[in-house]
C-alpha cells in the first residue's frame, strides 16, 4: 500500500443549539468537562493552549447536543461525579475546577488509582474528541490517513 | 424515496401493504425483496437519514455523536460477577450496518446444526439456509480482504499465532475497492463498504419503497388478533410536542434490532404467553488487548478487521481483528497530565487484537415506564472462556515480540510477560474488565413452540396475525460470529416466505402508490 499522507484539519464545529438559540448541554457541565480535560491534557504541569481548550469546549458541548436525552444525562452525571468527587481524594473540597492546576491533576490521579470507574467513561469521550484536533493527534503521532473531515459536519 | 421526518411539520398519516420498522440490516432486506415484488412498502427509521457523503466526511467522534445509538453510551448492567458491557448500536437509515466493521461470516455449521436437529428448526439447516446466504453474498458482494490490506497491528498478531500454531485466516467483509482506511467503525469515508443504505435500500427506494426516516414508533396497532399499522412520532430537535404518524398496513414487519424490537412486542401485549420477549439476550461479550512493540505499528493504517482465528472455536472464542482510533487507545490507558502524554505517544507502537465470547443467553431487555435497559449476566462457562480468552491474547502478542501488554482491566498499568504471566485471570473481579459488544441477540427468539418461543419458523409472532419479526432478535441463539450476514439471510428467508403468503381477505391492498 503506498497512499500519500493526508492532511489533518478540523472545521470550526459550531454546537447545536436549539431552536431560539439556547443551550441543550449546560453551561456549566460543559465547563465542568474542560475543567477535566485541563488536567488530563496538561503538560509539564501546565494546561493545553487556550486555542486547544475553546475546541474541546465547543465539541464538548456539541457532543452532549447531539447524543440524545439519555446519553446526555449519564456523561453529566459522570462529569459532575469526577468534578465533584475528585478534590476528596486529595483533602479538598468543592468543583476540580476550582482547584490549582497542580492539584487538579493530583486529584484525578488519585481518583483515577482508587476509584476509577466514573473517570473512564469522561475520559474516553474528551480524548476522542481532544485527539482529533490535528495539533493534538500530531503530538502522539497519529498522521490521520483517511481521518480527515472534507467538509461536511 | 427517503422522507426526512425532522423536516415534517404536520401529522402524517400513510398507508402502505407492509410497514417494516427498523433499516437496518433485517429491515432494509425485507423492505427491498417486498417492494421489487411489487408490494407497496414504508420503512420507518427512529434515526436520522444521513448520506454516505456526510457520515464518511466525519470524523470518529462525529459519527459516535450523529449516528450512534446514545452516542455510543447505551450499557448493558452487570449482574453478579459480570462487567457492564458497552453495547455499540447504530441509529440511522442503514442502521448498524453502517458501523459495522464489514464483517461476513454465515453462520457456523454447528450453530444451523443445532437450531435444525435439536431445536427442530429444519428450515435454518446448512443447506436449506445456503441459498439465502448466497442471495446476500451477492447483494453485498462478500468478498475476502487481501493480505495486502492488513495492518501492522494484524501483521503482528498474526506472527505471533503462527509461532505458537493457530492458524489466521483472511476475514471476509461486504467491500468493493476498500483503501484500508481503519475506520469503517466510524463510516466507510470511501464508500467501499456495502452497508444496507448503499444496498438493499437502494434497492427498496428503485422499487418504490418510502423510507421515513426520524420517526420513532411507539407502538404496533391492532385489530382483534391481527397487527394493522404502527403509530408514533417523529423525533424533531426540541420542539415538543413531536409530530405524530399513523402508517396503516395490513402486515407489520419489526426489524429494530435485539434492543428495540422486544419493548414494542410488549407494548403491543405480546409476550404474555411464551414468557420470552426481551429475555435470551445474547451479546458476544467481546475483550481487546493492546500490546506494545519496539517498531511502528500505526495499527490504523490497513482495513480494521482483516482476519481472525477461529482455532479456539471448541472453547466457544473467536478471536478477530480490530482497531480504535487513537483517541480512544489514549483514553483507555491510565494516566493524568504528564503520565498520559507519555502512554498516549506509545499509540504508534500499539497493536490490538480483540476476543469474542460465543456466549449463552444470559441478558435481558426490561422495559420500565416506556424506557429500555439492559442487564447482563456471565454464566460459569462464559465466566471461564473470558479468562482464557485473555490469557490467550497477551501470549499471542508476547510470542510475537511484545514488549508490554495493555490489559482490560481498568485502571492498571502495563504488563510485561512475567506480571501478565503471573495473573490469575478467574481472579480477576469481572466488574473491573473493560467489555464491549456490537451482536444483541435473541430477545424475540424463534422456536417451533409458541410456549418456548416469540415468533414461528416464518419470522410470524405466535400471538398476533400479520406481525413480524426479521432482525437479530429472531436468533435461537448466539452465533459465536459476527452476525450481519445471518441476519440478512434470516431477514432474506422470511421476506422470501412473506412474497408468497396472501394478505388477510379484508386488506386493501393496492399494487401502486396513491
Amino acid at each position: 500500500m503506498t497512499r500519500a499522507p493526508r492532511t489533518l484539519s478540523v472545521a470550526e464545529t459550531v454546537p447545536l443549539r436549539g431552536p431560539g438559540g439556547e443551550r441543550i448541554a449546560g453551561a456549566r457541565t460543559v465547563a465542568a468537562a474542560v475543567a477535566i480535560g485541563s488536567a488530563l491534557f496538561a503538560r509539564n504541569g501546565a494546561a493545553p493552549p487556550p486555542e486547544r481548550l475553546a475546541y474541546l469546549e465547543r465539541e464538548v458541548e456539541d457532543f452532549l447536543a447531539r447524543s440524545g436525552t439519555r446519553a446526555r444525562a449519564m456523561l453529566s452525571f459522570l462529569i459532575w461525579l469526577v468534578v465533584l468527587v475528585a478534590p476528596w481524594f486529595i483533602g479538598r473540597l468543592g468543583p476540580l475546577g476550582a482547584l490549582p492546576q497542580p492539584d487538579r491533576i493530583r486529584a484525578l490521579e488519585a481518583l483515577e488509582r482508587r476509584f476509577g470507574d466514573p473517570l473512564v467513561a469522561v475520559k474516553a469521550i474528551l480524548c476522542l474528541i481532544y485527539y482529533e484536533h490535528p495539533d493534538a493527534a500530531r503530538e502522539v503521532g497519529f498522521d490521520g490517513e483517511c481521518h480527515e473531515p472534507r467538509g461536511a459536519t | 424515496m427517503i422522507v426526512e421526518g425532522r423536516s415534517l411539520e404536520a401529522r402524517l398519516e400513510e398507508s402502505a401493504d407492509v410497514v417494516v420498522v427498523g433499516s437496518g440490516a433485517g429491515g432494509a432486506v425485507v423492505a427491498a425483496h417486498l417492494a421489487e415484488a411489487g408490494q407497496r412498502v414504508i420503512v420507518v427509521e427512529e434515526g436520522p437519514h444521513v448520506p454516505q457523503e456526510r457520515y464518511g466526511a466525519m470524523r470518529p467522534s462525529e459519527t459516535l455523536r450523529n449516528l450512534w445509538r446514545d452516542g455510543g453510551s447505551t450499557v448493558a448492567i452487570g449482574l453478579g460477577n459480570t462487567p457492564v458491557v458497552n453495547v455499540m448500536m447504530g441509529e440511522c437509515v442503514g442502521g448498524s450496518s453502517v458501523l459495522t466493521g464489514g464483517v461476513c461470516f454465515r453462520a457456523p455449521d454447528s450453530v444451523l446444526s443445532h437450531w435444525a436437529n435439536d431445536l427442530r428448526l429444519h428450515g435454518l439447516s446448512e443447506s436449506a439456509m445456503a441459498p439465502y446466504f448466497e442471495d446476500v453474498e451477492q447483494a453485498v458482494h462478500v468478498e475476502e480482504v487481501p493480505v495486502a490490506l492488513r495492518s501492522r497491528s494484524t501483521l503482528a498478531f498474526a506472527r505471533g499465532a503462527e509461532r505458537l500454531g493457530y492458524p489466521i485466516l483472511p476475514m471476509r467483509r461486504n467491500t468493493r475497492g476498500c483503501k484500508g482506511c481503519g475506520r469503517c467503525n466510524f463510516g466507510c469515508p470511501e464508500d467501499a463498504k456495502l452497508s444496507v443504505d448503499r444496498t438493499y435500500l437502494r434497492r427498496a427506494v428503485a422499487a418504490g419503497a418510502r423510507i421515513i426516516s426520524d420517526a420513532h414508533v411507539e407502538r404496533v396497532v391492532t385489530h382483534g388478533a391481527r397487527a394493522v399499522g404502527v403509530r408514533g412520532r417523529l423525533r424533531r430537535t426540541r420542539t415538543t410536542p413531536s409530530p405524530e404518524f399513523v402508517i396503516h398496513a395490513p402486515r407489520v414487519v419489526l426489524a429494530a434490532g435485539a434492543y428495540c424490537t422486544p419493548l414494542l412486542l410488549e407494548r403491543t401485549g405480546i409476550g404474555r404467553q411464551s414468557g420470552q420477549v426481551g429475555k435470551n439476550l445474547t451479546l458476544h461479550p467481546s475483550f481487546r488487548m493492546m500490546a506494545r512493540f519496539d517498531e511502528r505499528i500505526e495499527g490504523w493504517k490497513g482495513a480494521l478487521q482483516s482476519a481472525y482465528c477461529r482455532a479456539f472455536e471448541h472453547e466457544r472464542i473467536h478471536l478477530n481483528g480490530l482497531f480504535v482510533p487513537p483517541g480512544i487507545l489514549a483514553g483507555t490507558m491510565a494516566g493524568i497530565g504528564d503520565r498520559h502524554a507519555e502512554r498516549a505517544a506509545l499509540i504508534p507502537h500499539l497493536a490490538i487484537f480483540g476476543g469474542m465470547i460465543h456466549d449463552e443467553p444470559g441478558g435481558r431487555v426490561h422495559g420500565v415506564l416506556g424506557r429500555r435497559f439492559i442487564t447482563y449476566r456471565l454464566s460459569p462457562a462464559d465466566d471461564v472462556a473470558v479468562s482464557r480468552t485473555l490469557s490467550l491474547l497477551g501470549e499471542i502478542f508476547l510470542a510475537a515480540g511484545a514488549r508490554e501488554l495493555y490489559l482490560p482491566i481498568l485502571g492498571t498499568e502495563p504488563y510485561d510477560a512475567d506480571a501478565f504471566r503471573s495473573i490469575d485471570f478467574s481472579r480477576v473481579p469481572r466488574r473491573r474488565l473493560e467489555c464491549s459488544s456490537q451482536h444483541p441477540l435473541g430477545t424475540a427468539r424463534m422456536g417451533v413452540s409458541a410456549e418456548h418461543a416469540v415468533v414461528d419458523p416464518d419470522g410470524r409472532c405466535w400471538e398476533l396475525d400479520e406481525l413480524y419479526v426479521a432482525d437479530g432478535s429472531v436468533m435461537p441463539t448466539s452465533l459465536g460470529v459476527n452476525p450481519q450476514e445471518t441476519i440478512m439471510a434470516m431477514a432474506t428467508r422470511i421476506a422470501f416466505g412473506l412474497r408468497e403468503r396472501p394478505f388477510p381477505r379484508r386488506a386493501t391492498v393496492n399494487r401502486r402508490w396513491d
